[in-house]
């Protein structure tokens, strides 16, 4: 968990622009609460990215 | 000032005397006192708050043990949790098993709510994911870096 208003210098690397924002493996982001399944999707998703 | 309003003190320490199992280290890191301003240095703003309020956290139940670092002093302990920038806070399973939850910057709003429940998510040292998410899970063999911003309001 990041505080993304201490630490702008992250919120601008990642373009955090509302929250929660979610970034996996630095490849796979989302905005927003999801269910826990397709929250695991884009675990998953980040995994197959090279 | 308690940060924590007394009627919510009473209400945690009932909470956590039903839900805790084991014991849960709060390692936290912070900016060292210090009263020469040394130019150049970032100044943290949050860590004497957050410190305040992780020593209230810790008087809540005797399964939980703060431990606190100076990020300047103990580089050798910062580079071992991989801790790079401050307010930074490790919760730690009772064997010194990390589950991999970490905070950076003040926990304070809604925040606090999501401390409060990790707080016992770690001491039980399970996942309350569904056994078919968990199944899926299983199958990662890589690590995963979850990044979740938010804001304290």
């Amino acid at each position: 968990m990041i505080e993304a208003i201490e630490f702008p210098e992250l919120a601008r690397k990642y373009n955090v622009y509302g929250v929660p924002k979610v970034v996996i493996n630095d490849a796979v982001e989302f905005e927003g609460a999801l269910p826990e399944g397709p929250y695991l999707d884009k675990v998953l998703e980040a995994l197959r990215q090279p | 000032m308690a940060l924590i309003r007394e009627k919510d003190r009473q209400l945690l320490e009932d909470k956590y005397r039903r839900e805790l199992e084991g014991k849960v280290r709060l390692v936290y890191f912070t900016q060292g006192e210090n009263l020469l301003h040394v130019p150049g240095r970032v100044e943290c703003e949050q860590c004497k708050e957050m410190e305040e309020l992780l020593q209230e956290v810790a008087t809540l139940s005797p399964q939980f043990e703060l431990v606190t670092y100076d990020f300047v002093a103990d580089q050798a302990k910062a580079a071992e949790y991989g801790i790079d920038r401050i307010p930074a806070l490790v919760l730690e399973g009772e064997d010194g098993s990390s589950h991999g939850v970490r905070f950076f910057g003040i926990t304070s709003g809604y925040e606090f709510a999501t401390l409060v429940e990790d707080l016992v998510d770690v001491s039980k040292g399970r996942s309350r994911l569904s056994e078919a998410s968990q199944t899926k899970a299983a199958q990662i063999d890589r690590p995963v870096h979850i990044q979740i911003f938010v804001t304290p309001t």
